[in-house]
């Protein structure tokens, strides 16, 4: 087969891009740490996550230094802690999520960042972060959930270190 | 503070009268106010502006007797720090009612301030003790004040109303909630408010039922718009969950602040509504979808009848309807019309009907010969070179911003 020298050119450019893209994903995952959210999160009880032994009353617990979980139950329309009260958490922490909702699928989307989930009954959406910077951050909803799904919205406060209120946490 | 309390009903009275929904609740409302801020205010007659000093056991409210042949004041009722006051403080009657002064403890006695001009009331000037009363037929229509002599410096002073027919109207309070219920309002329309007031006046305890059905789900309260009387005890029910109570406008001088906290079912807070006027509140979760309501407190207008003013629903305009259903006649009609009209032209002529030969409307180019022949590797398409370049150019642009500026480049990242 007689293949034109052009077109041999514009082959292998082709195959360079992938192989381009391919690379950039693997930097991502073990260069960058970019980390997927998956089923580690566990199986909770669908209408009630907090009754899963697994899955702690709404709010922040601190499990080690500058590290902390945040337990956040979804529902029509609210983020429990989050919409009502802000979820406070320390400037250069590292934070867990555990996200579960009691009624319909929701979205945990941290707005202007890559965090983003979708929170389905029976399941806790698992996502670790850093903050780094103190300032604070939208959530929103983005899985539509009902008449008020617009109004779903919640805020996260990093505040600086020093500000931090330790009584904010919860017991352990 | 009495005086303030006073200046603010009258203002909110103002207000209600200028945004009088229909013509006659306009009318009824001017005709009220003018005597209405009198008779809560009595001038100042209450404080410690007027002679004596302010009359504790005085709360704004006028109790409304009118339409009754007769009744009682008690003389030296428990008030004014000690058994100093007159009960009620503040009473409407219509005209020819008998008021009988009943004297309950000892050394009292009435004396009139003031009254209307051609009335001759003259009080009961010696000082009695328990058990003595004394009558009087009260015709002329006005405001009288008395006091009692030896205990004026304690606030023992009381009014009178005599008014006209359905002394009600005048502390009455409309149910006006301007665009509330509807979308025009913070929030989407009230689907479960049909323009019915519940009137639960005259009750002690009212209950609102927070989360009941109604609004798409379970995001309405229940009853929506609630009338009650001043000084009832409204207590709301969470019947499902996350739902909060906030306080949307109330009158000037009421506090009420609603319950912020989201709450679940079984849950319950209980408010007592003492100041005349129109409450609105809202639950935030379920605003966008008109989870709103109101609760007036007051008696209602004689021509209210419990209902939301005009405006608050759009009216279904007749004339508006038939255009339309003209317009869809119209528009199915006219393929008719059209080929009624066009029944009696000549039908299209096809190309191969033109005469002569069929085929005769067409003709072929003529075969060309090559100008120049060139093998395949001599020739070089630089054009499509160029295009496949830019095409490259622009998907390494945009790998390179989208992943290492808009993805990397952002703030936060899942790294766990």
């Amino acid at each position: 087969m007689e293949i034109h020298r052009f077109e041999k050119l514009w082959l292998v450019a082709s195959l360079l891009l992938i192989a381009g893209f391919v690379a950039t994903i693997v930097y991502g995952a073990v260069g960058a740490g970019v980390a997927m959210v998956d089923n580690s999160g566990g199986q909770v009880d669908a209408s009630d996550p907090t009754a899963s032994p697994d899955f702690r009353d709404p709010g922040v617990y601190q499990t080690g230094d500058g590290e902390y979980d945040v337990y956040v139950v979804a529902r029509q329309f609210s983020f429990t802690p989050g919409s009502g009260t802000p979820i406070r958490v320390p400037e250069g922490s590292e934070v867990t999520f555990h996200i579960a909702s009691r009624d319909v699928t929701h979205g945990f989307n941290v707005v202007g960042t890559n965090l983003n989930t979708m929170v389905i009954p029976g399941q806790v959406a698992q996502l670790t972060v850093e903050f780094d910077e103190a300032r604070s951050f939208h959530v929103a909803c983005n899985e539509y959930c009902g008449a008020a799904h617009h109004d779903m919205t919640g805020t996260i406060e990093v505040v600086p270190a020093e500000d931090f209120d330790e009584s904010e946490v919860a017991e352990a | 503070m009495r005086d303030a309390m006073a200046d603010e009903t009258y203002s909110r009275r103002g207000v209600l009268r200028a945004t009088a929904g229909t013509a006659a609740a306009a009318a009824l409302g001017s005709a009220a106010t003018g005597a209405a801020a009198a008779q809560t205010d009595f001038e100042g007659w209450f404080t410690d502006e007027a002679p004596g000093g302010a009359t504790d056991n005085y709360d704004g409210e006028v109790v409304d007797r009118t339409g009754e042949d007769e009744i009682t004041v008690t003389v030296g009722a428990d008030g004014n720090g000690g058994t100093f006051a007159f009960e009620p403080a503040a009473v409407r009657i219509s005209p020819g009612t008998t008021v009988t002064f009943e004297w309950v403890s000892a050394t009292h006695n009435v004396l009139v301030e003031s009254q209307p001009e051609d009335a001759g009331w003259e009080g009961h000037e010696p000082i009695e003790n328990s058990g003595f009363s004394f009558s009087s037929t009260f015709e002329t229509l006005g405001v009288y004040k008395y006091y009692c002599e030896p205990h004026l410096s304690v606030g023992m002073k009381g009014a009178i109303v005599v008014a006209e027919g359905g002394g009600e109207q005048e502390d009455a309070v409309p149910a006006e909630y301007g665009d509330w219920f509807t979308d025009a309002a913070p929030g989407g329309t009230v689907d479960n408010y049909d323009g019915e007031t519940v009137d639960r006046t005259g009750e002690d305890e009212v209950t609102v039922t927070v989360g009941a059905d109604g609004n798409g789900g379970t995001f309405a309260f229940d009853p929506p718009a609630l009338r009650v009387s001043p000084g009832t005890t409204v207590t709301f029910e969470w019947v499902s969950d996350t739902h909060n109570v906030l306080v949307e406008s109330q009158p000037e001088d009421a506090g009420w602040e609603g319950h912020e906290p989201i709450e679940n079912t079984g849950f319950s807070f209980s408010a007592t509504l003492d100041t005349r006027g129109v409450y609105k509140y809202y639950c935030e979760p379920h605003l966008s979808v008109g989870m709103k309501a109101a609760i007036v407190v007051g008696p209602a207008p004689a021509e209210d009848g419990g209902g939301g003013p005009a405006g608050t629903t759009t009216p279904f305009s007749p004339l508006l309807g038939m255009v339309f259903a003209g317009a869809v006649a119209a528009a199915m009609l006219l393929p008719v019309l059209a080929g009624y009209y066009r029944r009696d032209q000549p039908e299209t002529p096809e190309y191969d009907d033109v005469e002569g030969e069929p085929g005769a409307g067409t003709q072929e180019a003529p075969v060309e010969e090559p100008v120049e022949e060139l093998d395949h590797d001599e020739y070089d398409p630089m054009g499509t070179a160029a295009l496949v370049a830019v095409y490259f150019l622009i998907l390494v642009a945009m790998w390179v911003f989208m992943y290492f500026v808009e993805f990397l480049g952002n703030e936060l990242t899942v790294i766990g």
